[in-house]
């Protein structure tokens, strides 16, 4: 039992916080009531975690410990494993405190847990889940908001966890809120103005998912969106291409849409990390989606990705 | 080119801080203290393979028309080469 006054789930663990987590999934009170996979409480954030392995403007991890500050808002501290953060409000709002735990931080409370997380977004079909990955930009948010609306349960935003299993890997449930940028607003028919921004005077906003799904699904393709500048005539709009990678592609790809690759490095995971994203390449096809930009291809990308998905259920 | 520091009788292994995996019969390769990321090509992996265990560049020559088609002279240069790239980067040493 934790005293703690909130409980949540969100990537399989039981989440007891000091704040309302109101972006993540209440615990049932039979959750509730075991002890907790990861504590979120508040507390003093020492200025230094020692000798860290690698470090950059606003953060430092060595194995065991990861430190983030970001003036004005909030430090954070993550170690035990990923068992515990601790947040150390420095003049940000609860919104912009929670803005930047969501963020880098349960990214590193992630990768402490040593799951293998990926910079992009899940949901589950017919066909089993699909992960979409790719660089800030390449179009990501937009593409999730499109397979939500076509009525794909959302598994995660932003980081996307998978899970070897015994029957091959899998996609755990992450949370049902999601980050969007204004145009994905408006692709899912909400009006940007009713949302409330991700932080303070930003035109990304927060966006409950009109279907989550909550329990780990298996996963059957990862899709790398990858955006390149195009000039066409008009009505010559360039197709969105696909193309399985190879053994080497394939890993390199997932090595750098790893989520924040520094940090598992600053973990001292990196063998664990290679290892793992060696064995997801075997196991599922990792295809790049290359889609035109600025041209309209929303609609195009997702036909390609539950084209590819189809595909590879048949295997 | 020429590999002087490569004497074909001298063994050689994989570093620890070469870090592999096989993905569908391809190896890929991370070096663990740089995080430098290298595929290997068909015959890459074929060598990377040979090198299991301890083995000097001729032997590895030598093992090359057998599985691949190659003349010897052809398979000593590629050998030499590919082991004295893999020794630059700090994946394979002397024995």
């Amino acid at each position: 039992m934790s005293d703690a006054p909130h409980h949540y789930v969100a990537y399989g663990l039981h989440v007891a916080s000091d704040w309302a987590l109101p972006e993540l999934t209440e615990a049932p009170p039979a959750v509730a009531a075991t002890a907790p996979d990861l504590r979120v409480v508040r507390g003093t954030v020492p200025d230094s975690i020692g000798e860290p392995r690698e470090q950059r403007v606003t953060w430092a991890a060595r194995p065991g410990a990861w430190r983030h500050e970001i003036p004005g808002v909030a430090r954070y501290l993550v170690h035990d494993d990923g068992r515990e953060v601790v947040v150390e409000p420095t003049g940000g709002t609860d919104a912009d405190v929670r803005a930047f735990l969501f963020g880098s931080t349960l990214g590193a409370v992630l990768h402490q847990r040593q799951l293998f997380v990926l910079h992009g977004c899940a949901v589950a079909t017919a066909h089993g889940a699909v992960a979409v990955a790719g660089v800030s930009g390449a179009g990501k948010s937009t593409t999730l908001a499109e397979l939500a609306r076509r009525g794909h349960p959302v598994l995660s935003d932003d980081k996307t966890v998978v899970r070897f299993g015994e029957a091959g890997p899998e996609v755990l449930s992450g949370y049902p809120t999601l980050r969007l940028w204004e145009d994905a607003v408006v692709r899912l028919g909400e009006a940007p103005d009713d949302l409330a921004p991700l932080r303070e005077g930003r035109r990304k906003f927060l966006y409950r998912a009109p279907a989550f799904r909550e329990e780990p699904a298996p996963l059957r393709l990862v899709v790398v969106l990858n955006a390149y500048r195009s000039i066409a005539a008009d009505g010559d709009v360039p197709a969105v291409r696909a193309e399985r990678l190879g053994a080497h592609d394939a890993v390199q790809a997932l090595l750098l849409q790893t989520y924040r690759r520094r940090i598992v490095d600053g973990s001292g995971l990196r063998a664990e990390h290679f290892a793992w994203t060696a064995r997801l390449a075997g196991s599922v096809p990792i295809v790049q989606l290359d889609r035109p930009t600025p041209a309209e291809t929303v609609g195009a990308v997702a036909d390609a990705v539950e084209r590819q998905l189809a595909a590879a259920a048949e295997g | 080119m020429h590999h002087a520091d490569l004497p074909p009788d001298a063994p050689l292994r994989r570093a620890d801080r070469a870090l592999h995996a096989d993905v569908n019969g391809t190896a890929v390769m991370l070096d663990v203290e740089g995080g430098q990321y290298y595929g290997l090509n068909e015959v890459g992996t074929h060598i990377w393979g040979l090198l299991d265990r301890p083995a000097t560049p001729a032997e590895i020559a030598a093992d090359l028309p057998r599985h691949f088609a190659v003349e010897p002279a052809e398979a000593e240069a590629a050998t030499r080469a590919f082991l004295a790239d893999l020794l630059e980067r700090g994946m394979i040493e002397p024995a």
